[in-house]
């Protein structure tokens, strides 16, 4: 069945392949150049176009080739194909000269580029581009003619704001990299390219701010983009994966965000984003623990309310990993720190429930991640039927038949609930409570003391990108918290943050701002 | 090694020492039996300590709670206390008990040996409530008090008795005392310690569980007692944030029929201050009573005279003066003459005051106290009458 070529390909690895391709030059023939792609590159292959035509004056032979749904058809009829035909093309023009006069005076295309390099030319045809090789040459263009489809800039689901811009990034680096420019006007923003994935060549792109950003961070940031060493990346979770600091940490140090708005404004902190083309998600580096508690929404709403919600989330976050192990070292070794009445309540409670607190503790927060897990994915109208069996229907059911107690749902519930407040944060904590919770029902509330400053040590202990997690609680300045746990007003808040940026100022002082 | 193999290592270590070594102290919260309170009487033939414990039991189903009581004997108290496990196969939970009963022999042989106890433990709290029975045991005391509340589905007599302290700062017939300040009070110089009494009132069918009166102590043990009215009066030179109310009879000063009051008033204190001032002149120690007592009228019932005048309000502050003035002198001659103790603290405020003095008379200070005298001197201010300023008048 198959052909002899065919044949010597499969047999062979991946590696001989690549080096294959490298021997691969152009030749002065087209009719051999373009069996050369026929049959020994994209061989096999059945949505590769091949389009051979001539000028009409000279009759030269041109022959493009790109993959069909990749491109434009538009700037390929009109801006290659027909200007070609219809062009004046002199006899008289040599032929090395030829490629060079074609992109000046001919093709219709913002952006061509003349290359004899075949890995170049592989890898912009795979991409959307287009190449154009002419009789008797041995170079060839490509043309950008770059036009699948995107997606439409839609609000994140995962960031949803009330009162703020509701764009949100794409699965194009070039769309996603407009959003960011469009909201910072200043040439001194600065991208920097790079491919990273030995398959995919995902697009990698590093911006910052020149004069904000700390270049040792940028220079420590290329040099571990460069030492990816990976077949393919297809989101930049995984890219964040492999150049964090702390890998095993159940922290992120390295940010996510889906939203332009986000980005510009860690941008202007001096921070560095990094955008994976294929992926909405932006990396944002470096990034410290307080950032999981600073939502947008606080910088478009009043920054009192800002700032309550704010603490409403850091207090949210305390109880949810520590309520459930605080419960069960009060109830099964303290029960001298309950007020009575609760004492006696939560003992009526407990009446004929079969198990220990622990296994009841534990069943009910493992029941309430299967339910959310499961109503994650599921089609919205699905979801809502899966939390009212879950909620209403299977708690109330164990707690009639005697399987679990109430307080123990109510814990369940809170916990739950107040996990919700950060769902960035929500695989950290599910870990922090169960190991809380473990060492709770060995030692009471002095295990969960040990487990509450093993914690606090090791956050302290934390660097991202040379930037201490917890910032540096000992040497911290007023000017220091003005958007940590509580966000002051703009007026305020004058400086950026001395541990990331290198430029602090922010805004002039008072009297000059006043004038204005 | 590699850092796999030290990690196994390590997680081992952990596993091995938190799961093998069991759980430190722990006990499910249903196992749990929960005492509420209890009493300590003494049978004075065999010199054994009896002790009735008062646990809180869920209802079936577990929807509220229920009082079972148990007594159990022993040598010591503590024998009698774990005895109870003989009788309920699990071990009581004390430190949830809000009150302890003294039995009246114990109170009257030594408290001491009580205290003692329960201050060491750790599970007895020392912000319990100490009352001293005024019945024959103070086991029946809980005994009565729960078969009422069965009768009348109440809840926990112990429970009971703790709310009412709760409430009594309004009514001040007892003192109210933590286990701790008894004790401290028991341990200091120039003062002697005071507990609430504790009794049950035949009430038709019922019983009632009262606490009224003073049960007056010298060092440790008990030689009489204060009723209700005697212990309104005594809380007034204590200082303490309790405010009895002021009841005055128009008929006590204002000439009119001893036999029937014109009108009864009643003040409400609304400001409260003591001081008490030793003063050593010429060998001779005169204790100084400065009470400053801010009032609002709260009931007036139809008189005669009107008292919002100017008059009419001197009248009342007058009668009100004399009234606390002449109380507490009586009680001040009843308790330096009956009981010889001195349970106003009078002796700590020589301490207090004069230190060096109170050197030289600490030996004999229980003589000097009874024939001590005292200076009372009472400033009482009405202030406000409530929302109305007028008697409420009658039309025709």
């Amino acid at each position: 069945m198959f052909n002899k070529s065919n044949q010597n390909i499969i047999n062979k690895t991946s590696k001989e392949l690549e080096d294959e391709i490298e021997k691969f030059t152009l030749r002065k023939s087209l009719r051999e150049n373009i069996n050369l792609f026929r049959t020994r590159i994209f061989n096999d292959e059945d949505s590769i176009v091949f389009r051979i035509f001539q000028n009409k004056k000279s009759n030269i032979e041109f022959c493009i080739i790109f993959f069909d749904g990749m491109v434009e058809s538009l700037i390929v009829n009109e801006g290659i194909i027909h200007p070609i035909m219809y062009g004046y093309l002199d006899n008289r023009v040599d032929n090395n000269d030829l490629p060079n006069y074609l992109m000046n005076k001919i093709i219709d295309s913002k952006d061509v580029r003349l290359t004899s390099d075949m890995s170049k030319l592989i890898e912009a045809v795979t991409y959307g581009d287009t190449i154009l090789l002419a009789e008797g040459s041995d170079k060839a263009l490509i043309i950008d003619t770059k036009g699948w489809n995107t997606r439409a800039l839609e609000e994140p689901q995962g960031e949803r704001v009330v009162r703020g811009p509701r764009e949100g990034f794409t699965e194009s680096i070039m769309v996603n990299l407009s959003l960011v420019r469009r909201r910072i006007r200043d040439s001194r923003l600065k991208t920097k390219f790079k491919q990273v994935g030995a398959r995919t060549k995902t697009t990698v792109c590093i911006a910052y701010i020149e004069g904000l950003a700390n270049h040792k961070i940028i220079d420590e940031l290329q040099r571990r983009i460069d030492g990816i060493d990976i077949d393919g990346i297809f989101s930049s979770n995984a890219v964040s994966e492999l150049i964090r600091d702390e890998p095993f940490s159940i922290f992120r140090t390295i940010g996510t965000t889906e939203r332009p708005d986000v980005v510009g404004r860690k941008l202007l902190e001096g921070r560095i984003a990094v955008f994976c083309d294929g992926t909405p998600m932006v990396l944002t580096l470096p990034y410290i623990f307080l950032e999981y508690f600073q939502v947008n929404e606080d910088y478009y709403d009043d920054y009192y309310f800002g700032t309550f919600n704010r603490l409403i989330r850091i207090i949210g976050f305390i109880i949810s990993i520590s309520l459930p192990a605080v419960y069960v070292s009060v109830v099964s070794f303290h029960q001298e720190l309950v007020p009575t009445r609760l004492l006696l309540s939560i003992k009526q409670a407990r009446e004929g429930v079969p198990f220990p607190t622990l296994v009841e503790t534990i069943l009910m927060l493992l029941t309430f991640e299967v339910i959310r897990e499961a109503g994650v994915r599921l089609p919205s109208h699905i979801g809502e039927s899966v939390s009212i069996v879950g909620a209403l229907v299977l708690g109330q059911a164990a707690v009639d038949a005697r399987i679990v107690s109430a307080p123990v749902l109510i814990i369940a519930a809170t916990t739950g609930i107040t996990s919700l407040l950060i769902p960035e944060i929500l695989g950290g904590t599910i870990f922090l409570r169960l190991t809380f919770l473990f060492l709770a029902s060995i030692l009471g509330i002095h295990g969960y003391m040990f487990g509450v400053i093993i914690l606090v040590v090791r956050l302290v202990s934390m660097k991202s990108f040379g930037v201490p997690y917890m910032l540096k609680i000992g040497a911290i300045k007023p000017d220091d918290i003005k958007d940590t746990i509580v966000r002051m007003p703009w007026w305020t808040q004058k400086s950026r943050s001395r541990f990331i940026s290198r430029d602090t100022i922010r805004q002039k002082d008072e009297k000059s701002r006043r004038k204005r | 090694m590699s850092i796999l193999k030290r990690a196994a290592i390590l997680f081992f270590i952990f596993t091995v020492s938190l799961v093998f070594s069991g759980c430190w102290d722990y006990k499910e919260i249903n196992q749990l039996e929960i005492v509420s309170g209890f009493a300590v009487d003494k049978d004075t033939n065999t010199g054994k300590y009896i002790i009735t414990v008062e646990f809180v039991k869920p209802t079936e189903g577990g929807t509220s709670n229920i009082s079972e009581i148990l007594t159990a004997e022993g040598n010591t108290i503590l024998e009698a206390g774990r005895n109870i496990i003989l009788k309920r196969g699990t071990r009581p939970y004390w430190n949830h008990a809000k009150i302890i009963i003294v039995g009246k022999e114990i109170a009257e042989e030594s408290i001491i040996p009580l205290l003692d106890l329960v201050y060491r433990s750790n599970q007895v709290r020392t912000d319990i409530y100490l009352l001293v029975s005024k019945d024959k045991t103070a086991g029946e005391i809980l005994y009565k008090g729960a078969e009422n509340q069965k009768i009348n589905n109440g809840t926990i007599i112990s429970f009971d008795i703790d709310e009412g302290f709760e409430n009594g700062k309004g009514i001040g017939k007892y003192p109210l005392n933590y286990l701790f300040t008894f004790i401290d009070n028991l341990s200091r110089e120039g003062i002697s310690g005071t507990l609430p009494l504790v009794f049950n009132r035949p009430n038709g069918y019922n019983t009632d569980t009262i606490v009224e009166g003073t049960a007056v102590f010298k060092e440790d043990k008990m030689i009489g007692c204060l009723d209700g009215d005697e212990t309104q009066t005594y809380l007034y030179t204590q200082g303490t944030e309790i405010y009895p109310p002021i009841v005055l009879y128009e008929n006590e000063n204002i000439n009119g029929d001893e036999d029937k009051p014109n009108a009864r008033i009643s003040l409400e204190v609304k400001r409260y201050k003591k001081k008490i001032k030793p003063i050593y002149k010429n060998g001779k120690i005169t204790i100084q009573i400065n009470i400053n007592i801010d009032t609002s009228i709260s009931e007036i019932s139809n008189s005669k005279i009107d008292y919002m005048s100017k008059e009419g309000i001197r009248i009342l502050e007058e009668d009100a003066k004399n009234k606390i003035k002449k109380d507490i002198n009586n009680l001040i001659y009843k308790v330096q003459k009956e009981y010889k103790s001195d349970i106003f603290g009078f002796g700590a405020a020589i301490k207090r005051n004069n230190p060096k003095l109170w050197k030289q008379i600490k030996n004999d200070w229980n003589e000097k106290f009874i024939g001590l005298d005292t200076e009372i001197d009472v400033d009482l201010k009405i202030r406000t009458s409530g929302l109305h300023s007028k008697p409420l008048g009658i039309g025709d």
